[in-house]
């Protein structure tokens, strides 16, 4: 019985954002933002109504436009709209009449519009009413057409919420105690959380200096370093070392941004291209850019010729292959290059600024994770990619839009003793930053 | 090397980096460099000038991430604005007395919004619209604020100073760069906010090699910039047209529906904006306003070819003014002469002049909104065009005080009632939309574009090696 | 006829005004018949140019049709291809860019039904139908043709030339022209030297409709500067005919219009008539003065011979023509010499027919004194014979028939004795004492004789103002008496007698006295010799000399005496006397 319930519970933890997606249809959003939606739009038609003194019969037209879902506009909103104008007693919605109102839903900018125009029946001229508000998952599973992921085995979990403005993390033992914990550099501190059950416990902060003023592109790169040992860039012009030991900081070689690399399942840690020592990779960049330019060089200035563009937002080495790099150009196109060949794209879509590639299910194959807006304007997704051998294309395993924030920050590393690796998230929705973790559970 | 060792050494050179960063580190300040080309369209050279050595008042927030906002923090109760001028911003009696509160020099502050309100000197749009509804404004400066005191509650006041920018005849540059030659802007220091990133900027003429072209063919390797709206073409249409019917507008056989049909905007954009336009539906594009119920144009179902008549010297003719030099305005011209030849009348091809007024005839205006606020886009366009506003239902609808109100809900609705009636009336006629784009050089990063079509290069950089 | 009230009837200005007439004929014949040549030739001149220029322009025309063809050839192919090509903007603007390299200035590809696929002139009219289509046949593009081309602003005249191709599947018409603006018309001006061309539509519908200003505006026109004004050309203008040599060039529906000016050719008759205004003004003063001169020459001795023959005929024998010492033989010189004499002739002649009419005046008077004296004698004698008669028979009755007798012998010799004091009256006329006299005076003096006379009427008639006479008071009384006693013997004392008195000639310097009766008048025969002496009609009562007497008195005063018809019927008698101030101003 137990079992059974731990198994509905799994299924239904792991089946969560399939269920956000069969939400909405008939019963639950009595309440709610498509109600608030609704409510607004009769209460500005009747205010304008009296206004403008129209009254009584009016033909309701109701037309999807951008982002919006004919059927579900049919099937969710008109009924709603219709039952809240009668209950009003202002304006009757009728089949035939001298007043006509047309309504247009669309999806602009994070913002459900509608918008209504009523014209005949003694009014003047034609009058315009217009409400919105903030696209949320309820409305936009209500009105929108929405993506439903491919449901495999790899599950998304909450972490619990972070201090908001971070820029990057990076997971790596402060503490020597087998498990990685959480290490985000935001705005204005680096913190260090403990990753445990639903809870993340804040065991560190140290504040940045505040001797730099931040341009318009916020941006920042954190990479661990050996002896847990933090290595942090922002485009503020910070360039710093952190020492979890000592809990201070110090001056890092500026010019260069750290990158990271996927863990070594041997070694654990960051890896070199030429099989040496674990040195960080650095790419240069200048003040302000979220873009890096290469070629890599090592932490002693050694550079690493990589066949890549030479202009790219992240890089990754390809763990258990020799010189493969995994790069995001400055297009947002996903690209991979091996050894002398020439690089070629990935994939179609556009990517995000960070990669991730961690062999998450243990198969012996890397897997990426790549956060990225399929268009402007759209909510970003994290993408779960199988890479094929070749490397001439990938595959989607897994996507989700999480709460439909932002994927400001990723990384990986493993969580639990002896576990594989795993891949952290952090999401920004409004004010809040909420870190995920993504496993696979076989 | 034993792992130990080189640990050490890295630990070693990382410190003593650090130590040499370290000492330095303070004096290690960002400094600037670079030289940024531009190639803009003439109507945009001064606007970009303008907008880089005057620091801009309030600035809209583009890049809506929690590490923005905390890096440079918002403006308390408006969360989509922030400002290296103004510190806070407050409104009383119902938004007829605004509170601006300013950091440092208010003099200076107050004399830039009073020109800017009221529009002495250049052209400014915040004066437009607030023209357009009759609204007077009154500037005080006192001591750390700035008193605005208008004479009807103004509600989007964030969006109005958002076009205004800290500019005195009598002061110098207040932005990050200065006008030392023509067309040639130096970064200086001590600018209102955050410091550039480019050390000069120069602003060629249209059809220069350029880092940053406006328009451009698609090259490849360039990046390619996009303004988040389209402009409008629109067709105004003076009084006497409109009785004489010259477009066919109000013929049964013809009508708006056969006008647009006849237009062939899609044609029209592929030929001379290389495809990126289509046909415009409403006054306001989209990107500016929602999408919103249209009038439903009358004509026929599939329209007959036009027939290029034959017509004699004293044919009727139709005076077409419009400003030279833009190949899409001159193409959309060039088809409304055959418009007008199909139905019997002969076209006079002239410039426009300074005098916003199409002289009886027809006039072609390609329209950018200056702002994204659509009540406040249509206001400006009333206030800059006498012309627009003769007929009762235009002057019933601009007189709406909702157009001025706080909330966006409001004024988006009352700027489609504004725009309905100028489309009933015959006044606009809205033919097609244009994008604006930038092809950008692939090295360059960080343009950001105003709403009024100007790039602004305050934290543009070049990536790699320049 | 008028002229000769313009003219006065003088030699003089006549010779002179016949020299002008022929001057100026002279000078008239030889301008026109000099305009006329030199305009002929000139007119051959400009028709000769314009006939060249308009080779020149059909030679342009056909250089720009070989261009055409040649470009239309080379565009074709790539023109089709375009419009089989992807891209929508390639098909709409490849054939402006296509324009843009090259010489054409149209070039358009027309679908099978006439809409335009693409026109590199006009790109916005894609999808039109072209009102030129159906000129695009096959068989026209051979020829030179100049159509109106639709252009966003109107139409403009261009000159095309056209193939057809395929685009794929579909069958297209490419046309490629170039423009016969106005700028082209002036280049072509240029070239060829025309003074004028224009290019106007040749369409008989629309010129009928349209009015005259349209049809001016129809054509574009082109023009040395100065040349052509507002409103421009217009060929039926008859202004322009006047001004211009035409040529036209037909082109098929336009006609190009060649203009050469005419100017020169007016300028030149100008110049040739000013100067022939100017010559003849010249000649017409130069023969004046030389007409004056010569003809002075010529007719003054003319005139003395005129003069000298009036003074002959008014009496003056003694009136001769000075003789140049200097002149020749001439006819005039030999006419001059004749008068002369022949005056001196006459004068000699007068002389002895004055001294032979004296003769025979006294002839006359002696036999009518002889007659007169031979009437009373032979009643005399015849008394004297009855006397002694009576006495030698001794008649009872002696005593009357000699107081009988005797009063017969006296009357007789009173009428001798009569006759003797008239005619010694008219032998001894005393010399005359003048003085101013007042005719009006004198005559109603004489009249009141009369006055009371029953069945007479008198009406007088004077003149005023008229002033006195120098005459001797007697004299002319005796006249005056004469006249109105004869004149009322005329009536037998009943009628009209009329007395005028009035000044006559020019200048008026002569007194008339004019006595009008209402009698039977005078019989013609009578006339001639009415004022010799014995004339008289008075039978025998009359002495006959008081006529005579009277016209001694008045040829004495240096007057004149006439008989004559009265108006009203009967017979008038005039004297004329010279008055007080003309006296003595020789006649």
């Amino acid at each position: 019985m137990a079992r059974a319930l731990a198994l509905v519970l799994a299924a239904s933890l792991a089946g969560w954002p399939a269920a956000d997606a069969r939400a909405a249809d008939g019963a639950a959003a009595d309440s709610g933002s498509l109600h608030a939606l609704v409510d607004d739009l009769a209460r500005a038609l009747e205010r304008r109504a009296q206004q403008e003194k129209l009254a009584g019969a009016v033909v309701l037209e109701v037309e999807p436009a951008r982002g919006i879902d004919a059927a579900r506009v049919e099937r969710a909103f008109v009924p709603r709209l219709k039952r809240r104008l009668k209950d009003g007693g202002v304006l009757q919605p009728a089949p035939e009449g001298s007043a006509r109102c047309r309504v247009t839903l669309s999806e602009e900018r994070g913002l459900i519009w509608a918008t209504a125009l009523c014209e005949g029946g003694g009014l003047v001229g034609p009058t315009a009413v217009a409400v919105s508000r903030p696209v949320d998952k309820e409305l936009e599973s209500a009105l929108g057409a929405t993506v439903t992921p491919a449901q495999t085995r790899f599950v998304l979990e909450r972490l619990g919420t972070v201090s908001p403005g971070a820029l990057d993390l990076a997971l790596l033992d402060t503490n020597g105690d087998g498990v990685d914990e959480l290490a985000v550099l935001g705005v204005d501190a680096l913190r260090v959380y403990a990753v445990g059950g639903a809870r993340l416990e804040r065991l560190a902060v140290q504040s940045l200096p505040t001797d730099r003023r931040w341009p318009r592109v916020v941006t920042g790169w954190l990479a661990p370093l050996p002896g847990a040992r933090l290595w942090l860039v922002t485009s503020a012009g910070h360039a710093l070392l952190w020492d979890a030991a000592l809990s201070r900081f110090d001056a890092a070689p500026s010019g260069l941004v750290p990158l990271r690399g996927a863990p070594d399942p041997a070694a654990g840690r960051a890896v070199t291209s030429a099989g040496g020592p674990a040195t960080p990779l650095a790419a240069r960049w200048r003040l302000g850019s979220p873009v890096l330019a290469l070629p890599l060089v090592t932490i002693e200035d050694a550079q690493v010729r990589t066949g890549l563009p030479a202009l790219v937002r992240d890089v990754v080495a390809v763990p258990g292959r020799a010189r493969t790099w995994l790069a995001v150009d400055e297009s947002g196109q996903l690209v991979a290059q091996s050894g002398d060949a020439a690089s070629a794209p990935l994939a179609a879509e556009r990517v995000g600024d960070r990669l991730v590639v961690a062999d998450l299910n243990a198969d012996g194959e890397p897997e990426l994770v790549t956060s990225a807006s399929s268009a402007p304007g759209e909510p970003d997704h994290l993408v779960l990619r199988r890479l094929a051998r070749d490397l001439s294309s990938s595959s989607v395993l897994f996507r989700s839009q999480l709460s439909g924030g932002s994927i400001v920050a990723a990384g990986s590393g493993r969580l639990e003793p002896g576990g594989r690796p795993e891949v952290v998230l952090i999401e920004e929705i409004g004010d809040e930053a909420l870190a995920w973790r993504l496993r696979y559970t076989p | 090397m034993t792992p130990t060792s080189a640990r050490a050494l890295v630990a070693l050179s990382c410190l003593a980096g650090g130590l040499a960063a370290g000492t330095a580190h303070a004096r290690r300040l960002p400094a600037p460099g670079g030289k940024l080309t531009l190639a803009l369209p003439v109507e945009l050279v001064g606007p970009t000038a303008e907008a880089h050595v005057y620091a801009p008042i309030l600035e809209s927030v583009t890049v809506d991430g929690a590490a923005e906002r905390l890096a440079r923090p918002t403006l308390k109760g408006f969360p989509r604005w922030r400002s290296s001028v103004v510190t806070e911003l407050t409104s009383q009696e119902g938004g007829k007395i605004w509170k601006v509160g300013v950091e440092a020099q208010p003099v200076q502050v107050g004399d830039a919004l009073a020109r800017c309100l009221r529009g002495d000197g250049t052209a400014s749009w915040p004066a437009d619209v607030l023209r357009a509804r009759g609204v007077t404004v009154d500037v005080t400066a006192a001591q750390g604020d700035v008193t605005l005191r208008f004479s009807a509650p103004v509600g989007p006041v964030p969006e109005l100073l958002a076009g205004c920018a800290l500019r005195t005849p009598q002061a110098g540059p207040t932005g990050s760069y200065t006008l030392v030659g023509p067309g040639l802007l130096r970064w200086r220091n001590g600018a209102f906010g955050p410091p550039a990133l480019l050390g000069s900027i120069e602003l060629a003429a249209p059809g220069a090699r350029a880092d940053l072209v406006a328009g451009g063919a698609d090259v490849k390797g360039a990046g390619t910039l996009l303004a988040p709206f389209p402009d409008v073409v629109l067709l105004l249409q003076s009084a006497e047209a409109k009785r004489a019917d010259v477009l066919g507008l109000d013929d049964a056989a013809f009508g708006a529906r056969g006008f647009r049909q006849a237009l062939r905007a899609d044609l029209l954009a592929a030929a001379y904006a290389q495809g990126r336009g289509a046909a415009a539906e409403g006054l306001l594009p989209p990107g500016v306003a929602p999408a919103r119920p249209l009038p439903e144009p009358q004509g026929p179902e599939r329209l007959a070819p036009l027939a290029l008549t034959r017509l004699p010297p004293d044919a009727p003719r139709v005076l077409l003014l419009r400003e030279e030099g833009d190949a899409l305005v001159d193409g959309v011209v060039e088809r409304l002469a055959v418009i007008l030849r199909n139905r019997g009348r002969l076209a006079d091809i002239e410039r426009a002049s300074a005098a916003d007024d199409a002289k009886g005839g027809l006039e072609l205006l390609r329209w950018r909104p200056p702002t994204r606020d659509p009540a406040l886009a249509l206001l400006s366009l009333a206030g800059r065009r006498k012309d627009l506003v003769g007929d009762p239902a235009v002057q019933r609808a601009l007189s709406d005080p909702q157009l001025l109100s706080a909330s966006q809900d409001e004024r988006v609705a009352a700027a489609l009632g504004l725009e309905r009636a100028w489309m009933d009336a015959g006044l606009a006629i809205p033919l097609l939309t244009a994008d604006r784009w930038y092809t950008v050089d692939p090295d360059l990063r960080g343009v950001v574009l105003r709403e009024d079509g100007v790039p602004l290069l305050f934290d543009a950089y070049f990536a790699g090696g320049r | 006829m008028a002229w000769r009230v313009l003219i006065p009837p003088s030699l003089r200005f006549r010779l002179i005004a016949a020299l002008l007439l022929a001057v100026a004929l002279a000078v008239t014949a030889e301008t026109i018949s000099h305009m006329a040549e030199v305009s002929s030739r000139l007119e051959r001149d400009l028709a000769a140019h314009g006939d060249r220029v308009s080779d020149a322009l059909r030679t342009e025309l056909e250089q720009t049709l070989d261009t055409l063809d040649f470009e239309l050839e080379a565009a074709t192919g790539p023109v089709a291809r375009t419009l089989l090509g992807g891209r929508i903007e390639a098909r709409f603007l490849g054939t402006k860019a296509r324009l843009q390299e090259g010489v054409l200035e149209v070039l358009k590809v027309l679908g099978p039904d006439g809409a335009i696929l693409s026109s590199g002139h006009w790109p916005a009219s894609f999808g039109a139908l072209d009102p030129n289509f159906e000129g695009y046949r096959p068989e026209k593009g051979q020829s030179l043709h100049v159509v109106d081309e639709p252009t966003p602003e109107g139409s403009s005249p261009a000159i095309e030339r056209w193939a057809t191709g395929r685009a794929g599947a579909r069958e297209v018409t490419v046309v490629a022209g170039r423009f016969l603006d106005a700028p082209q018309l002036e280049r072509m001006r240029g070239r060829t030297g025309a003074d004028v061309l224009a290019l106007c539509r040749v369409d008989e519908a629309e010129a009928a409709e349209s009015s005259r200003t349209a049809a001016a505006r129809a054509c574009v026109s082109v023009g040395a500067p100065g040349l052509l004004g507002q409103p421009g050309f217009d060929p039926d203008d008859p202004a322009i005919d006047d001004r211009f040599h035409l040529v036209a060039i037909d082109l098929g529906t336009h006609h190009l219009w060649v203009g050469l000016d005419r100017s020169t050719i007016v300028k030149v008759r100008t110049g040739i008539l000013q100067r022939a205004v100017f010559v003849g003004l010249a000649s017409i003063a130069f023969a004046m003065l030389l007409g004056t001169l010569i003809a002075t020459r010529l007719t003054r001795p003319i005139e003395q011979l005129a003069q000298g023959a009036a003074k002959l005929a008014s009496g003056d024998l003694s009136a001769r023509i000075p003789v140049d010492a200097r002149r020749g033989n001439s006819e005039v010189d030999r006419l001059v010499d004749a008068f002369n004499s022949m005056a001196a002739d006459l004068e000699r002649g007068q002389g002895r027919l004055l001294q032979a009419e004296r003769v025979a005046a006294w002839q006359e008077i002696a036999r009518g004194l002889a007659h007169e004296l031979k009437n009373p004698l032979t009643p005399i004698l015849g008394a004297m014979d009855v006397v002694r008669k009576a006495r030698k028979l001794d008649r009872p009755d002696f005593d009357a028939i000699l107081e009988e007798q005797a009063t017969a012998v006296v009357e007789e010799v009173m009428r001798l004795k009569e006759l003797s004091d008239a005619f010694a009256r008219f032998a001894r006329l005393p010399e005359k004492k003048v003085e101013p006299l007042r005719m009006s005076e004198l005559v109603d003096h004489a009249v009141a004789l009369y006055a009371n006379t029953e069945g007479l009427t008198v009406e007088r008639v004077y003149e005023e103002g008229l002033p006195a006479v120098d005459a001797d008071r007697t004299q002319l009384g005796i006249v005056v008496t004469n006249l109105i006693k004869n004149a009322v013997e005329a009536m037998d004392g009943k009628g009209t007698l009329r007395l005028f008195l009035r000044r006559v000639g020019d200048p008026p310097s002569t007194l008339e006295l004019a006595v009008d009766d209402s009698g039977p008048g005078i019989a013609a025969e009578v006339r001639e010799r009415l004022f010799t002496p014995y004339v008289t009609t008075k039978g025998s009562r009359g002495t006959g000399l008081g006529l005579a007497l009277a016209h001694r008195i008045v040829h004495d005063h240096e007057g004149v005496i006439e008989a004559g018809d009265a108006p009203g019927g009967g017979a008038r008698f005039t004297v004329r006397l010279p008055l007080a101030a003309a006296r003595g101003a020789g006649s």
